[in-house]
């Protein structure tokens, strides 16, 4: 039974609880004992936290954008480790704001994957993290009303007060339902707002709704069967079979309850989504079109993403002149010019690269078309152990391994998410890059095929293949040793195609962005300090002996002026404590066709794959004045291997260095966040190794075999 | 007995039961609304029928073979 109540009046009503004044004359069973509560139901303690919740695809996004405009910020849950979004709201006749939250899509509160586990615990167990929701706006869609209520029934019996928003309502219409409001507020027993996320009707009267909800005067809703929702933790016991009894006598009382609320007013029934599907998910337009849209995005990022990303290079190389041209010469203003500002201007190219592919992925999101490549491409991933619902992660990898982790969650089959995670990883990130356009510019021709096709953008098109290749190789390797745990099922809505949201997708684009700066920012921000740090200083003085011998053999082999300041750059380095470290890992990696330089930033980029430049662009200029990047590739191209005296980015060495980099695992971001995901060090460390052996395997085979050529 | 992944594209059926399983699947399949006696539509099937779409009220459920064998049909 629900708690007993203690018999206090209600301190404030509402002027829209009016319409629900006839709330007690329903004749339902299970709810007839609840009727006395009903009236004098005690006000709620006021609340600060209130979070939207409800089915995936109701419109409950494009509702919280409504509610809450621009203000809208990623918030890290603490205790349950999910990001959402929130934004914090004035209301009238609030003295403090409220924090509303958008919490994921789910169907039900027996959670089928880690993002619905996630909110279910928030929900049933508040205690899970220190900022979970108080009260809730349940986000009911009038086009599928009776699984929408499915949920709603659930949370009625909690103890969590409850508004409902009935969304969709204009399509809804266009299908030919008519809805009645008043009756199905009247029948619940609770507050139903009717509202419109883009035309804004409604949105008044959910605002009203909300300040009761967070001064505590929204009574409580019927609870709907007499039993209140266990929680989950506390009954592991409770069956699948028990469950599924209780879903049944949900429905059944919802059919009850529902009876009359909604009306086929006319036959109209074929929405412009039946005859769109008839064309994207045919088993040979299909594939055609999404072939077509995959070769768009490609473009899109590649193409249209090179100059807003020439512009912030050129950009930073400028304000480094700037800076070292002005600033007078002393360790700090050094540490600024070849440690900061180049780590800082390293994550700042990727934006618009991250902010397209975010932008582009969200489109296909909100559109409705990325649930049809789920189902086209289901088939096909499954052979991999994969699940259709892998291409998002895949194909958000290309931008950052990090979201696309963690958009693995919508997965259900935990063998299908545990591979997506580990595989993701191989998917060329925009990390890559930077480092592929360095190492290419070494060793390919800049020549064109056919006259049209850059031979070099060739090269770069066949890394992205490549990493494509392992990422699926390595799945169906994976798949032959993890055990399948569960059932390999995939449930998955495919909503109605519906026109973008174009504010809100460059929001969203716009706040991940800010979140890969601001993480990946510290990580390099700390790295670039570090080597600076540590290439520049040495053990003892055995820097300054190393000077000193450098300008003796200068002066006696009379190198021109440029000669003698590269080798006493070359001599300061090699002392330094992270020549010591280049030297020390050298025997491991002068197989692969690298020298100790190349170790040092091989060691840097294990933190962050994306320092390599910035470390060679270090390494190349400690001591000297800064570099633009093309001073940094003729620098490349003409270091001479001092034993052999050839030149040690040939493409044998380059070429090398690419397969390294495509295949490594080199991100702590990366590595924190499957450790997080899988819940284990073991799987995070394992992924680590084996792509650092893979690598190293690849590696030796290219420049063995190339170098022979 | 019928289930729907016996059902052609396009056709009409009444589901009588959902068979269990490990429990799990079919909860979800009651749960996203395939209840006895509610009426389904196929209205997608990709080669070989795996996955394919499943209308039920008006929302369209992707789902694998394997889980429309569940869902016994009248």
């Amino acid at each position: 039974m629900q708690q007993p109540f203690p018999n206090q009046p209600e301190t404030k009503k509402a002027p829209s609880l009016d319409a629900f004044e006839g709330a007690d004359s329903i004749a339902v069973e299970p709810r007839k004992a609840l009727e006395s509560l009903v009236g004098n139901t005690p006000p709620h303690k006021q609340v600060r936290r209130i979070a939207l919740v409800g089915n995936p695809n109701t419109g409950k996004s494009s509702l919280f954008n409504a509610l809450t405009g621009l203000h809208q910020k990623v918030g890290n849950l603490a205790g349950v480790t999910v990001d959402v979004f929130e934004a914090d709201l004035n209301l009238p006749g609030l003295s403090a704001p409220i924090t509303l939250q958008d919490l994921p899509g789910l169907y039900s509160l027996s959670p089928r994957s880690a993002d619905e586990e996630i909110v279910t615990r928030l929900l049933l167990e508040p205690t899970a993290s220190s900022e979970a929701p108080e009260a809730i706006v349940i986000v009911a869609d009038a086009t599928n009303l009776r699984r929408s209520l499915f949920l709603y029934s659930q949370l009625a019996d909690t103890n969590l007060p409850i508004v409902l928003a009935l969304t969709m309502a204009d399509v809804a219409t266009g299908l030919g339902l008519q809805t009645n409001t008043t009756l199905l507020a009247t029948r619940l027993g609770a507050r139903v707002v009717s509202v419109n996320g883009r035309s804004g009707e409604g949105l008044a009267e959910l605002n009203k709704e909300l300040v009761n909800l967070a001064m505590g005067t929204v009574p409580k809703v019927a609870p709907f069967l007499n039993t209140p929702l266990p929680v989950p933790s506390e009954t592991p016991e409770l069956t699948n079979k028990a469950k599924a009894k209780a879903t049944m006598a949900r429905y059944q009382l919802l059919a009850t309850l529902l009876e009359g609320v909604q009306k086929q007013v006319t036959t109209t029934r074929v929405h412009v989504t039946e005859q769109l599907d008839r064309v994207l998910l045919h088993p040979i337009w299909g594939y055609a079109i999404f072939l077509l849209v995959l070769f768009a995005i490609f473009q899109a990022v590649f193409t249209l993403a090179a100059y807003p990303m020439d512009a912030l290079d050129a950009g930073v190389s400028w304000f480094t002149q700037l800076l070292s041209a002005n600033l007078p010469d002393s360790w700090l203003s050094r540490l600024l010019v070849e440690g900061i500002v180049p780590g800082i201007g390293g994550v700042l190219v990727f934006i618009p690269q991250i902010f397209l592919l975010s932008a582009l992925t969200g489109l296909l999101e909100d559109t409705g078309y990325m649930a049809r490549v789920i189902f086209l491409t289901d088939r096909t991933m499954r052979r991999f152990g994969l699940s259709g619902r892998s291409v998002v992660p895949l194909f958000s990898g290309l931008a950052c391994s990090v979201p696309a982790i963690m958009a693995a969650r919508t997965i259900e089959n935990r063998r299908e998410r545990l591979l997506t995670i580990l595989v993701t990883p191989f998917m060329s990130c925009s990390a890559r890059l930077p480092v592929f356009t360095v190492l290419i510019a070494l060793a390919v021709p800049d020549i064109y095929v056919l006259g049209i096709l850059s031979l070099q953008g060739l090269v770069l098109l066949g890394a992205y293949f490549i990493g494509t290749f392992f990422a699926l190789a390595a799945a169906w390797l994976l798949k032959q040793f993890v055990r399948a745990r569960g059932n390999a099922y995939l449930m998955l809505e495919l909503p109605l195609f519906k026109a973008p949201r174009w504010q809100a997708l460059l929001m969203e684009a716009y706040l991940k962005c800010r979140v890969f700066v601001l993480d990946a920012g510290k990580v390099i921000l700390a790295v670039s300090l570090l080597l600076w740090l540590s290439a520049s200083y040495g053990p003892g003085l055995a820097m300054d002996r190393a000077r000193l011998k450098a300008t003796e053999l200068a002066k006696a082999q009379k190198l021109p002026e440029a000669e003698a300041a590269a080798l006493l750059a070359t001599a300061e380095l090699e002392a330094s404590y992270a020549g010591h470290l280049g030297r020390v890992i050298e025997p491991a990696i002068r197989p692969l066709g690298y020298d100790w330089k190349i170790g040092i930033a091989l060691i840097a980029s294990f933190a962050a794959r994306e320092v390599f430049v910035g470390t060679m662009a270090t390494i190349y200029s400690v001591g000297q004045a800064p570099d633009q990047e093309a001073t940094l590739l003729s620098r490349m191209r003409t270091a001479k291997d001092l034993e052999t005296g050839r030149p040690v980015y040939r493409p044998s060495v380059a070429f090398s260095l690419i397969v390294f980099y495509l295949l490594a695992q080199q991100c702590a971001s990366t590595f924190a966040i499957v450790r997080r995901e899988t819940g284990s060090w073991g799987w995070a460390t394992g992924q680590l190794l084996g792509m650092a052996i893979l690598a190293w395997v690849c590696s030796f085979a290219i420049y063995q075999v190339m170098d022979r050529l | 007995m019928r289930t729907v992944a016996d059902l052609k594209k396009g056709e009409f059926a009444t589901i009588a039961s959902i068979t269990e399983g490990d429990g799990e699947v079919s909860l979800k399949l009651l749960e996203m609304g395939c209840l006895p006696g509610c009426r389904v539509r196929v209205s997608q099937r990709a080669t070989g029928g795996c996955p394919l779409c499943l209308e039920v009220d008006s929302a369209r459920l992707t789902i694998r073979r394997e889980t429309a064998a569940q869902i016994q049909l009248l």
